[in-house]
């Protein structure tokens, strides 16, 4: 089944479908994900400068805006005051304007002036170590940016920043920054401005955003970068802020809904971003979800890298976007394959249906039927075959009635033999015994002296006559034996020899030429030595009494042109020919055309049984009226048939 | 010489007589193999036998073979209006001198016995 034609096409079609289907699927797949995905790492990219630029703004701002604090008159006369001032509402003010954590006014050496929020009295109040104080000290003009404050520091500032600041992490992560049990440290956006008189720096104000727990960067950052998009109840973009590698402000959500901060950044990240300080925009796992991600780091004003700066966007949408391109594609190609199966299997059958009629067909012939319908006729090349088929049926069916015909006529042939045979046999041996008679007394009569000569001219007729009377019953008896030749091994071309020797005076006497040409090496013979003279005889006869005076014939032997191997002896007369109508009598017993007395038509017809009896063959060419030739072909090897002694006596 | 007829037509026979009667040859006829053996029983001075084959009763080769037996020096001689090559092969086993076919003329005959005489 799986061999058949049908199948092997249909397979084909399949693999061809299947394969080009897989391939566009793979190809056409895997190209649209390609672009969407650099588009969207292209718009990562982007978004992440815009983020950059408002976590950057930031700190401007809050620059901004201490510088013109410090400027006022109060903030400088302020410097010089033991007892809080009312500087501090003004501060507040300005704190609570910008939504500032912190902020204060120290001294160069950094003991502290005035400072918002709730903490212990002035005097008690630890020194700041706010970084962007100490920078701002140092370079003696206004700094702003992101610093690290440690816990201590952000206890220093308020103890409500140390509780905002801590993080839970569950499950406990491993993080890249340590954190003191129970503690975290925070990232904050600050400002310095150093308050100046004659050259010399009388003492700094300052201010910042805690960014720990910070909502408002983020969700501004995600607000302006991707206007809270949303795809299926999740929103598209993501912004966080890393303190190292620790989520600290986000607005990543977990999956009960909490913002996702004490998270830590996958260790990839955190090596091509933290350590080597490059950026990174790539797919990544972001707390639970695929996000095409880009991350670059934070520095702190001292150019120290303390946290990462990220955007992301949902990948989800684009996996659709992709599952979908797979599922057309899909569908695409199975549409494909079912049209390749169906016109697969039309064509099959179209190249099938024909050749099975065939195979049935031949099966018929084989049954014995030799008209078997095929079917119409292609018009393509397979038409060819079904065409040659029906020539090869009709010569079949030509070639079967003429076996027919002709086993038909042979069987007719030897059943006339046979009875002639018997007939003859019968005839003979009644009729030779009265012969006897009449010959004897005749003959014996004719030898007496006293005869009167015109009962002596009676007698010699009737001596005439009982001869032919004999020799037409010898030519019976001739017919009738139906022996097997007794064989010997000769050479053809003396045998033939001897023959036109003994006709050569007959032939002088009427006047035709007789020649002999003989094939020179001619295989030897295993014939009935004397059956094939009289064969060979009886045509040269027929031959002489068929040419007039000045005829010629010729007798010559030749191997055999035929397939097997086998001799041939031809007789060839410039006689009268054969008319058409006798043609087919040739060989009938009792066929001539002699005169009354000079035939009997029993020559060729015992010919014919001789030569059929050695396995041979007598055939007939002539022309009426241009001569005849007579030509019989004898096996060379193939008489085995011959000789009858079973094959273990013969060896003696 | 002493010929000895054997053949079932009695025109055969006679034809034998005359003919060989020309050339002053003896000659008994039997009409059967019976009288056959009868006639070479009773007389020794046969040189010759000339028999038909197809006779009722007894056919003529038991006849030459038995008479082969009793009187090998006697030539034998058959004839026949059918003379096959089967005929010519079992005479010759069974000791036959030579053939005679029928019908012959008296040449032939007388010539045929001659050429069986020593
Ligand atoms: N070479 C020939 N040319 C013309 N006719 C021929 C030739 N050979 C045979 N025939 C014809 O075939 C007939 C039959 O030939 P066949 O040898 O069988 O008998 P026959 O020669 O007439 O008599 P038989 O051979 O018995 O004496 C002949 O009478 C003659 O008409
Ligand atoms: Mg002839």
């Amino acid at each position: 089944m799986f061999y058949s034609i049908r199948s092997k096409l249909m397979i084909s079609f399949l693999g061809v479908s299947l394969l080009v289907g897989a391939v566009s699927l793979i190809v056409g797949g895997q190209l649209i994900y390609d672009s969407v995905v650099s588009e969207v790492s292209n718009r990562v990219r982007q978004d992440l400068n815009v983020a950059r630029l408002l976590y950057d703004k930031k700190g401007e701002d809050i620059r901004k805006a201490l510088e013109t604090f410090s400027m006022g008159n109060d903030v400088e006369s302020s410097l010089f005051m033991e007892e809080e001032s009312p500087i501090k509402e003004r501060l507040e003010q300005v704190a609570d304007r910008l939504g500032l954590d912190f902020a204060g006014i120290v001294r160069p050496d950094r003991s502290v002036i005035c400072r918002v929020g709730s903490h212990p009295a002035p005097g008690n109040t630890p020194p700041t170590e706010n970084s962007a104080v100490i920078a701002a000290l140092k370079q003696k003009k206004p700094v702003a940016g992101t610093i690290l404050l440690e816990a201590s520091a952000l206890r220093a500032e308020s103890p409500d920043l140390v509780r905002r600041a801590r993080m839970e992490t569950t499950p406990p992560v491993k993080s890249a920054f340590p954190a003191a049990e129970g503690e975290t440290a925070g990232l904050g956006i600050a400002a310095a401005v150093p308050v100046m008189h004659s050259g010399t720096v009388k003492g700094v104000v300052y201010g910042g955003i805690l960014i720990n727990r910070e909502t408002t960067i983020v969700d501004t950052i995600a607000e302006t970068v991707f206007q809270n998009e949303e795809y299926q109840g999740r929103s598209v973009g993501t912004a966080t802020i890393f303190l190292k590698d620790f989520r600290v402000a986000t607005t990543v959500r977990r999956q009960d809904g909490e913002r996702a901060v004490g998270t830590v950044a996958s260790e990839e990240v955190v090596r091509r971003v933290l350590e080597d300080g490059e950026k990174w925009i790539d797919r990544a796992i972001v707390v639970d979800d695929w996000y095409i991600t880009a991350y670059e780091p934070i520095l702190d004003i001292f150019g120290q890298r303390v946290g990462m700066l990220y955007v992301g966007i949902l990948e989800a949408q684009y996996a659709d976007v992709r599952r979908t391109a797979l599922m057309v594609f899909t569908g695409i190609t199975l549409a494909g394959v079912g049209v390749a199966l169906l016109v697969g299997w039309l064509l099959s059958d179209r190249i099938v249906r024909p050749i099975n009629r065939l195979i049935q067909a031949s099966v018929n012939v084989s049954e014995g039927n030799l008209s078997p319908d095929i079917g119409p006729v292609s018009k393509s090349d397979f038409g060819v075959l079904q065409k040659k088929f029906q020539e090869m049926m009709t010569a079949l069916q030509q070639r079967e009635e003429r076996q027919k015909e002709e086993s038909e006529t042979r069987l007719i042939q030897s059943q006339k033999q046979a009875s002639v045979g018997r007939l003859a046999a019968g005839v003979a041996h009644e009729i030779n015994n009265p012969l006897t008679a009449v010959l004897t007394y005749t003959h014996l009569t004719l030898r007496r002296n006293d005869l009167p000569e015109t009962v002596r001219a009676d007698l010699e007729n009737v001596s005439i006559q009982t001869e032919r009377v004999r020799k037409i019953v010898k030519g019976l008896l001739d017919f009738a034996r139906q022996t097997r030749p007794e064989t010997e091994t000769i050479h053809l071309n003396e045998l033939v020899e001897d023959c036109v020797r003994l006709m050569e005076n007959q032939a002088l006497v009427r006047g035709v030429s007789l020649e002999f040409s003989g094939k020179a090496d001619l295989p030897e013979v295993t014939v009935d030595r004397n059956q094939i003279q009289s064969v060979i005889i009886n045509m040269m006869i027929n031959a002489l009494d068929a040419t007039q005076a000045d005829g010629s014939i010729t007798v010559s032997t030749d191997m055999s042109l035929s397939e097997s191997p086998g001799v041939e002896i031809s007789v060839a007369d410039t006689g009268c020919g054969i008319a058409a109508t006798d043609m087919e009598r040739l060989f009938d017993p009792f066929f001539t055309t002699k005169e009354v007395g000079k035939g009997t038509g029993l020559g060729l017809s015992v010919s014919a049984g001789i030569i059929e009896r050695h396995g041979g063959s007598i055939t007939v060419r002539s022309t009426v009226g241009a001569g005849s030739i007579f030509t019989v072909w004898l096996p060379v090897q193939n008489n085995a048939s011959m000789t009858p002694a079973p094959a273990g006596k013969r060896e003696q | 010489m002493h010929v000895l007829i054997v053949d079932d037509d009695p025109m055969v026979a006679e034809s034998c007589r005359r003919i060989l009667g020309t050339e002053a040859i003896r000659v008994t006829v039997a009409g059967n193999a019976a009288e056959a053996k009868a006639a070479l029983a009773s007389d020794d001075s046969f040189d010759l036998m000339l028999t038909d084959i197809k006779m009722p009763k007894s056919d003529g080769f038991q006849l030459v073979e038995m008479v082969r037996k009793k009187h090998p020096d006697l030539r034998i001689l058959i004839m026949t209006g059918y003379l096959t090559p089967e005929t010519t092969r079992r005479g010759r086993t069974i000791g036959a001198y030579g053939f005679v076919e029928k019908p012959f003329t008296p040449d032939e005959l007388i010539a045929a016995v001659h050429n069986a005489r020593k």
